[in-house]
């Protein structure tokens, strides 16, 4: 409308605009309706989660009552032949696991994150962070098969002299187990470097360029700007960003699966001997545990016991982070403020947060030119350390292209897996006589898996991203400020804590073994239990976007009058649309290379079946049920499935960066 | 004789489609019984697929059986996970049969109470062998149960131990580490090589025991048979226990284990079959053939079982899917016999198979027999 018409007072122009109005308020008794719908699918957050609880307190209750909570956690015996569960040797593992994981993984990510940020050449930086992203990328079960049929072997020859050499410090020496804790750990490592590092890029990005040239102009070589301005300042951002890695590192299953072992008994006298985690255990006996319910009880209680305690370390992770946040915010105040005052003229406040009180340190190294080769080597380090954390990204694509590409052919993309083993026989030293000789099996391919896979993440997202969307909606037109707002906000993170295979185990538990639907395993309950996992990354991913869409644009339009739900569906989806699909796609992404819900879920099959009321075939099922075979045909089907899952992931990756570019805000 | 059971059972299970399938099944079953006689009688003898898994031990014949009636309009599949997992299938209702190669005992038929009674059909028999990847040792080292006992104990940890050498005489072996690889799931194959240590060893019997897991004094842990193979193959000095036809895949050397009558036994069709002479089977088909007498007898073979409700309709499965795993069974027992024996497994003796027949034919839908 133009502005002429408030000014210029003509009846023609008026009853225009009254009409206009009439129409554009038309529907407005939609709104209650539409806040009530998206209130009510927020509130549908809060009793699938309360269900969610009370359902795995209910069933691990048994467990508990026997034990006793601390008896459970800490009695190292968990025998199910004996129907013993004293969780004390995968609560063990797990922390023993996670702490090689950050002890070699935090020291890389930061390296990463300071030469990034500090010392690479800018051409560089954009390639060495986009590696680190395609290295978050690669999916569990492609971390374990590269773990388990590279690493773990090449390695061995290597911890045994470690262990020979070093076995005066404890918890090193004796035999090495192909499968051990060290392995595990340094397969974690490599997993959690592309969080921690990004989290710290971030921070580090954040520390305001004032300090840093102060700390330059004051005659420091850059490593010790870097340890005066950078690296104090982003602390806490580190802390916080090495707590989410932990998180992410207690909950992994399958790669950990594949690398453990699966001891149950008891600790290993060293990090080189095999174990369990929480996680492993409960993806490897999960299938044996129905003939004995305490059996089912104590590993649901070991998944209660995982979901507790990555919930804590997700909560101090994310303290940490907005301290990190706000310390910086106040940073840039108080700098500003000094800068205002300083052009006053007037001096510094002592006290001020800007003095910096470590600056006059005592010195080890003094000389001008000691100072000098401490920098480059401490340069050399950082660069070194992060050469070595693209190290096995180089190695893993390499050997998934090669080997992967090796197996892939047009046949293999269209035939099915026919569930035989690699080769027949070689009977004739059983049945006595030289006639039959072994020979190849014909193992298929994997066009069962691909089509499963699209077919259990399509129908998950179909569900998941429209309420995963509206619920964001709900948050920000709505929610924003209130306690439901805030209190379904908070359950949202909760969900984002909850490691994934403790989703499986839940959907295992309430629909394959009651058999909801008709049949046990099925397709679509493999779809549940990702959507479960998806729904808190979709809205998390929605809630910044939908917060960017100008406030102005609801002002404008919700002042002509148009009804509320109109601004969402006209105004502030549309605006959003690039963000919400970009998001939406990496939460498919992220689903899309998910093993452990979908074994729990989908079933064990072969034969391409449409069906999703059945057993379906999965990409990362095909992977984990081909790592574990003898037969090296059956690994060459694995590491060409997980080469096209890898290139899946990445082309929805892809996608999801090219919707981004067209967005306006950002 | 066999073509014959097989084209009667063939036509009967034709007929009995005829009633039970719909739609444009129907019409195929119907020219296709008018045929009788043919290869193709047994078309459309399946009307859908069978969700089973269970013992990795009998895994491959089983997927054999599977892939050989897949023509036949069956989609079958078998997850490996071991015999523990496939007894805990049938009590819960997400397998349709579970593979075991021990039988169930009364805690666990107890708790499978909830789908019905639970029946065991023995399928086959099959070694467990010691399967060793030491460089040098090609040909099958002699071990008698104690040796093997004490290896597995982790109280012999080189190969060239004076226990073992005593018993190879001219075999050179190296001073080099035994890796222990055993089995990290719950497992048939475990428990019949356990009770083979266990009849021959008072310290494994007291220490560690027969089961289908226990707590291992020594070595590395892997899934399935299929694991356990991996593991020794990736591992130079490793010893580990599968089932024949895994350490025949892999080209495995295994030992030749010292019987009850003292004699060293390679495992062949003759000898594991040999197991299965004299063995007493109770009227539930319940029975372990362990460490059977006889000059020639393997000491460490096993059975192996498929379990399920004697009722699969009571137990909350279709008609289709009953009638589909009693084609299945019928197949295996008859066709199946001889593809069992191509992969290194022995027939079942007549015996056993009579009853073993006797119980698929028992099986109901509802109260009534499935024709």
């Amino acid at each position: 409308m133009e502005s002429s018409t408030a000014t210029v007072p003509n009846p023609d122009a008026a009853s225009r605009l009254r009409e206009t109005l009439a129409r554009t308020k038309t529907g407005s008794w939609l709104d209650p309706w539409v806040k009530n719908a998206l209130t009510g699918l927020a509130g549908l957050i809060f009793v699938l989660l309360a269900y969610f609880l009370i359902k795995l307190g209910i069933e691990s209750e048994p467990v508990f009552s026997k034990y006793g909570f601390i008896d459970f956690i800490t009695k190292v015996d968990w025998l199910p032949s004996k129907d013993t569960y004293g969780a004390g040797a995968l609560v063990a593992g797990t922390l023993i696991t996670s702490a090689i994981a950050l002890l070699i993984g935090v020291p890389i990510a930061v390296a990463t994150a300071l030469f990034v940020t500090e010392l690479a050449p800018a051409r560089w930086r954009g390639l060495i962070s986009g590696t680190l992203e395609l290295l978050a990328a690669v999916p569990s079960v492609v971390y374990g098969l590269w773990g388990f049929l590279f690493l773990a072997p090449k390695l061995k020859g290597v911890e045994q002299w470690f262990a020979d050499t070093f076995s005066f410090i404890p918890f090193i020496g004796g035999d090495v187990s192909a499968a051990n804790y060290f392995i595990t750990g340094l397969i974690l490592a490599i997993m959690i470097i592309p969080i921690v590092s990004a989290i710290s890029r971030e921070v580090m990005a954040t520390v305001p360029t004032d300090h840093k040239e102060a700390a330059l102009a004051l005659g420091a070589t850059r490593w010790e700007m870097i340890r005066t301005a950078v690296l104090p300042y982003s602390r806490a951002g580190i802390v916080g960003g090495s707590m989410l890695g932990l998180g992410r590192a207690l909950g992994e299953t399958i790669a950990v699966a594949i690398l453990i072992g699966g001891a149950t008994a008891g600790v290993g006298d060293s990090i080189f001997s095999q174990g369990s985690t929480l996680a492993s255990v409960i993806a490897l006996e999960f299938q044996e545990a129905t003939s004995s319910p305490e059996h089912r009880a104590a590993l649901i209680g070991a998944g209660l016991l995982l979901f507790a305690v990555t919930l804590v370390i997700n909560a101090i992770a994310r303290g940490y982070i907005t301290r990190a946040e706000s310390r910086l915010k106040r940073a840039e105040r108080d700098a500003k403020k000094a800068v205002a005052a300083a052009e006053r003229g007037e001096a510094p406040k002592s006290g001020s947060r800007l003095s910096l009180p470590s600056i006059p340190r005592p010195e080890l190294v003094t000389t001008l030119r000691g100072r000098k080769r401490v920098d480059s080597i401490a340069r050399g380090w950082v660069a070194g350390l992060t050469g070595l954390a693209l190290l096995p990204l180089a190695l893993l694509l390499g050997f998934l292209v090669i080997k992967g590409g090796g197996s892939i052919s047009w046949s293999f993309l269209t035939s099915d897996p026919t569930g035989a083993a690699g080769a027949v026989a070689n009977t004739n030293r059983f049945l006595g006589d030289a006639a039959v000789t072994a020979q190849a099996n014909d193992l298929g391919g994997i066009r069962s898996a691909i089509l499963g896979t699209l077919e259990v993440v399509g129908i998950a997202a179909a569900v998941v991203v429209p309420i995963g969307i509206a619920v964001a909606v709900y948050l920000v037109e709505y929610g924003e400020g209130t306690w439901f707002g805030n209190f379904v906000r908070y359950l949202v993170d909760v969900m984002t804590g909850v490691p994934s295979v403790v989703f499986g185990l839940f959907v295992y538990i309430t629909l394959v073994v009651s058999q909801v639907g008709g049949a046990p395993f099925a397709g679509w309950k493999a779809s549940v239990a990702l959507g479960l996992l998806m729904l808190p990354i979709v809205i998390n991913s929605a809630l910044p976007v939908l917060r960017l869409v100008p406030q102005q644009l609801r002002e404008a339009a919700l002042a002509l009058g148009v009804p509320r739900w109109k601004v969402i569906l006209r105004i502030v989806l549309p605006t959003a649309a690039p963000g919400l699909v970009t998001g939406s796609l990496l939460a498919i992404a992220r689903a899309a290379g998910e093993t452990a819900p979908i074994i729990f879920t989908a079933g064990v099959a072969t034969a391409l079946a449409g069906d999703p009321n059945g057993p379906l075939n999965t990409l990362p099922a095909q992977i984990y049920a081909d790592v574990t075979a003898s037969s090296s045909a059956q690994h060459d089907r694995a590491w060409g499935a997980a080469l096209t899952l890898v290139v899946l992931i990445l082309l929805l990756s892809l996608i999801a960066r090219l919707a981004q570019r067209r967005s306006r805000i950002s | 004789m066999r073509f014959r059971t097989f084209t009667a059972v063939g036509a009967s299970a034709v007929l009995a489609l005829g009633v039970a399938a719909c739609g444009s099944d129907d019409k195929k079953s119907d020219s296709t019984a008018a045929s009788t006689g043919t290869e193709t009688t047994a078309t459309a003898k399946f009307s859908g697929s069978i969700n089973a898994g269970g013992s990795t031990f009998a895994k491959p014949v089983y997927d054999t059986w599977g892939s050989k009636l897949k023509s036949q309009g069956l989609t079958f599949n078998y997850a490996g996970t071991g015999s523990g997992a496939g007894i805990a299938g049938v009590t819960d209702g997400t397998l349709d049969f579970g593979g075991t190669d021990s039988a169930m005992d009364d805690e666990e038929i107890a708790a499978a109470k909830k789908q019905g009674d639970i029946v065991h059909v023995p399928t086959f028999f099959g070694a467990v062998v010691a399967a060793y990847n030491v460089k040098g040792i090609e040909t099958g080292l002699k071990l008698d149960g104690e040796t093997l006992a004490n290896i597995f104990l982790g109280k012999i940890t080189k190969w060239n131990d004076p226990a073992i050498a005593g018993q190879n005489d001219g075999v050179t072996l190296p001073d080099e580490k035994i890796t222990v690889v055993h089995r990290s799931d719950e497992s048939g194959t475990t428990k019949a090589f356990l009770s083979y240590l266990g009849a021959y060893s008072k310290e494994w019997e007291k220490g560690p025991g027969v089961d289908k897991s226990v707590k291992w004094p020594t070595g590395t842990g892997a899934k399935g048979n299929d694991g356990v193979a991996g593991q020794v193959k990736q591992t130079e000095g490793a010893i580990g226990y599968v089932e024949q036809a895994y350490a025949l895949q892999n080209d495995f050397a295994y030992a030749s284990l010292k019987n009850k009558a003292g004699n060293y036994v390679e495992p062949t069709l003759e000898s594991v079959s040999a197991a299965g002479d004299n063995v007493e089977v109770p009227a539930d088909l319940r029975f372990s053939i362990g460490d059977a007498s006889g000059d020639q007898t393997y000491p460490d073979a096993s059975a192996t079982f498929i379990v399920l409700p004697k009722d699969l309709c009571k137990a909350g499965k279709s008609k289709d899917v009953a009638s589909d795993v009693k084609n299945f069974l019928t197949y295996g027992l008859t066709t199946g016999q001889e593809e069992a024996k191509q992969l290194a497994y022995a027939p079942l003796p007549a015996s056993v198979l009579d009853k073993a027949k006797a119980v698929v034919d028992s099986l109901e839908c509802n109260g009534a027999p499935i024709s």
